[in-house]
């Protein structure tokens, strides 16, 4: 018998497979976000497809206000994959343009490229267990011609008889990572080895501290400094930071035994208004 | 080592079933203090001091409101050693498709049945979509207990058991193992007992899943890599990683030998044999129609132009009746009793590419003369064009050719050719080392399938 990673694992990439098998690999893109799901993303196309490279391109929505050891890290991946970088030349600025920033600079941008590049199918690593609207969220999810999610208007899923078509007017989101948990993430990244920005494990940091109680990492040295880690990598000024001790692996997975709180609450963009991930969805963001 | 179970939790509207499932995650532990606090929000936003543990579980904003499940969410808790995926179906009868999906992943549910309510419509309903899709266990939990306390502060007993024999005369129409539990799940009364149930339902799926010897596979790809021909394909039931052995390959039957299992659904095939997508490889027994007797579930109204699915095989359907369903080319499978995952299918519609229905096989015969025609055609029906190029592509490129497409109207359009002249063309190509795939129509596939050097041939329209 197996065990449930591995079941969690062979689910994952038995989609990936028949997703790519059944359409054009042109026209199919893996977002990649440097984060840790984007990690176990890649390492799960690689399995899928081994012997062979993977065919299919993946696409990174940079918005220029990522931590540098993101864009390091990144640099570094950008040598074994075929990545595309897009940003939306709007550059807006997260401490000035407040909720347009996430709108025109994610969302929109997510969209021009799609455009762009004509892709009709993109493999995304989001989890039902990260927000409550994307409980509801199907493993091949079909977006309208503006790239809207409407949640009453999917195809019924049974799993893993897969509905893998798209038309003229539609397209399709695919979610391989829908049943992991924030922990089994970590567990599959410590049993592969997967490479991950260091920003994940705890060390003194410069940060500052929001009324909201949260920490925000700082560039500049006018920062206190705490003993800090990152549950989830985004936007510098739009990411919280948790205070931390596990600087392995092993130490941060037993950290997420105990811990009281979901990972949300380190994102700033979920956290506005009741629903705002839902309203953010429905408008074609991931 | 953990184990993942999955479950449904179904039955009437309002009679509990996202509360409860609320009240088991929150009792094992699996519910954050920020969820708590967003529940609770949410809760006060209508209207009620007490935190509303269904909260926890409908998400979408339109649920919030009407205070209803739409969709089905999905939850998963760690309980002991399993990972359960519990399945929160709506209950409301015009969401009653979303009900049956679920079904059709699982083998055990709870149905939860309101203790001042009793028995209702939707109640029988989603017991009757159980058996249908062939569930084995079923805990009927009566909910919201804390309402008919008697003097003693305890659930009134004679109440209960009345509705126990209700109960068990519904349940006498169907061969379901099953359990009742008076709970509630805002006091928290006898919620234990109902994890126990469950944690014992999947002990029992565990013990029996580790009896199985059927292996079932069907064939996604073929790929050409460094002279080694590598087979991609989706086992029915994975739950050992090595394959290695001998099988017989369908629709052919033909044995074959798996040297080499290369990783995950990889492997490598001693014979030179033609394998292809839609293909299987299985050690078992499987049926082989395009007869097929079945059940279906619409969960939109059938449409004129129909795909059919069924593991990764994709076929037209020619005739759909009540009881027969028709198609263009034969599945091969089996009957739902016998084994559950290979056992239904779906409908595609053709234009809208939308699931259309499920399809449950019930009651087909092994019948052993059956033998597929060897033929390199393939019917694309009405669609147009651009979806039939895309589909050779595709094709093509699961074998790894580079592949030439001669779409013959097109063809016409540019060059005054005739068709002697295409053939001819094709016959060139294809000793200059390409792979010739022709577009043609019904009218024309004459030429074509004569000569040998084409490698494949679609049709535009059904024949
Ligand atoms: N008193 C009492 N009320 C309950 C209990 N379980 C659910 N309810 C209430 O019944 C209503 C419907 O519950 P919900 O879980 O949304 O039902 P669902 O439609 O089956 O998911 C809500 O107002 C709950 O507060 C219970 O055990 N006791
Ligand atoms: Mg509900």
């Amino acid at each position: 018998m197996i065990t449930h990673l591995k079941q969690l694992e062979n689910e994952a990439i038995d989609l990936i497979r028949e997703v790519c098998c059944t359409n054009d690999f042109e026209k199919i893109v893996c977002f990649y976000s440097i984060g840790k799901d984007s990690s176990c993303m890649l390492r799960l196309f690689e399995k899928a497809f081994s012997p062979f490279p993977i065919p299919i391109r993946f696409l990174h929505i940079d918005t220029g206000w990522k931590f540098k050891e993101m864009y390091q890290f990144r640099d570094e991946i950008a040598k074994k994959i075929n990545l595309l970088v897009y940003k939306n030349p709007a550059n807006l600025n997260p401490f000035t343009d407040g909720t347009r920033y996430t709108d025109v600079m994610k969302t929109e941008a997510l969209k021009q490229a799609l455009a762009l590049y004509d892709f009709k199918i993109a493999f995304g690593g989001a989890r039902r267990d990260e927000e409550k609207s994307r409980a509801k969220e199907r493993m091949v999810s079909v977006r309208n011609e503006y790239q809207k999610w409407d949640p009453r208007n999917q195809n019924p899923e049974i799993v893993p008889l897969y509905n893998t078509y798209y038309t003229d007017k539609t397209s399709l989101r695919v979610f391989p990572l829908s049943n992991w948990t924030e922990l089994d993430i970590w567990e599959y990244i410590k049993e592969e080895s997967i490479p991950i920005v260091p920003l994940y494990f705890a060390k003194e940091r410069r940060v500052q501290q929001m009324p909201s109680g949260m920490y925000i990492a700082t560039e500049n040295e006018t920062g206190e400094l705490k003993k800090v880690r990152f549950r989830t990598l985004g936007c510098y000024p739009l990411t919280g930071a948790v205070e931390s001790e596990a600087e392995t692996i092993d130490e941060v997975i037993k950290e997420l035994k105990t811990t009281q709180y979901t990972e949300r609450i380190t994102r700033v963009i979920d956290y506005d208004t009741e629903g705002s991930m839902e309203k953010k969805k429905k408008d074609g963001y991931f | 080592m953990k184990q993942i179970f999955k479950f449904i939790c179904c039955g009437n509207v309002d009679d509990g079933k996202s509360t409860l499932i609320g009240r088991m995650l929150l009792d094992t532990g699996n519910i954050k203090k920020d969820q708590l606090e967003d529940a609770k929000k949410a809760s006060h936003k209508n209207g009620s001091d007490e935190i509303e543990l269904a909260m926890l579980l409908d998400g979408l904003l339109s649920e919030r409101e009407q205070q209803i499940t739409i969709d089905i969410a999905h939850r998963y808790f760690d309980y002991r050693d399993i990972r359960f995926h519990i399945l929160d179906c709506p209950g409301h009868k015009q969401y009653t498709k979303n009900m049956a999906i679920a079904a059709a992943e699982v083998d055990t549910a709870i149905v939860v049945i309101d203790i001042t309510k009793g028995i209702q419509e939707q109640t029988e309903k989603h017991i009757q979509i159980c058996s249908l899709f062939g569930l084995e266990n079923i805990c009927v939990c009566l909910t919201k207990c804390d309402l008919i306390l008697n003097k003693d502060n305890e659930p009134d007993k004679e109440h209960i058991s009345k509705l126990k024999k209700e109960i068990s005369v519904l349940m006498s129409k169907y061969s379901f193992n099953y359990t009742i539990i008076p709970v509630s799940a805002v006091t928290g009364y006898n919620v234990d007992k109902v994890l126990c149930q469950i944690y014992e339902y999947a002990q029992k799926s565990y013990q029996e899943n580790k009896s199985i010897r059927q292996r079932i596979f069907h064939i996604l790809a073929a790929k050409l890599h460094q002279g080694k021909r590598y087979y991609y394909a989706r086992e029915v039931n994975s739950l050992e990683p090595d394959l290695k052995g001998t099988y017989t390959l369908w629709p052919n039957k033909i044995p074959v030998t798996v040297t080499k299992s290369v990783s995950h659904g990889c492997f490598q095939i001693a014979e030179d044999v033609d394998v292809s997508m839609g293909d299987c490889i299985s050690n078992c027994p499987l049926i082989i129609s395009n007869q097929i007797q079945q059940q279906t579930i619409w969960f939109d109204s059938p449409t004129e132009s129909m795909l059919f699915k069924h593991g990764t095989r994709v076929v037209h359907v020619v005739h759909y009746s009540e009881k027969i369903l028709e198609l263009d080319s034969p599945l091969i499978f089996n009957n739902l009793d016998d084994l559950k995952q290979n056992g239904f299918g779906i409908f595609i519609d053709v234009v809208t590419k939308k699931t259309l229905g499920c399809c449950v096989f019930k009651g087909n015969k092994v019948n052993d003369q059956y033998s597929e025609p060897k033929t390199k055609i393939y019917v694309l029906s009405a669609e147009k064009i651009t979806s039939a190029r895309q589909h050779a592509t595709t094709f093509a490129k699961s074998f790894n050719l580079a592949p030439i497409i001669l779409d013959i109207e097109k063809l016409k359009e540019k060059v005054t050719a005739d068709i002697n002249a295409i053939c001819a063309l094709s016959m060139l190509l294809n000793e200059q080392g390409h792979n010739v795939i022709v577009l043609t129509t019904t009218k024309e596939v004459d030429h074509f399938s004569k000569i040998e050097q084409v490698n494949f041939i679609f049709i535009k329209e059904n024949i």
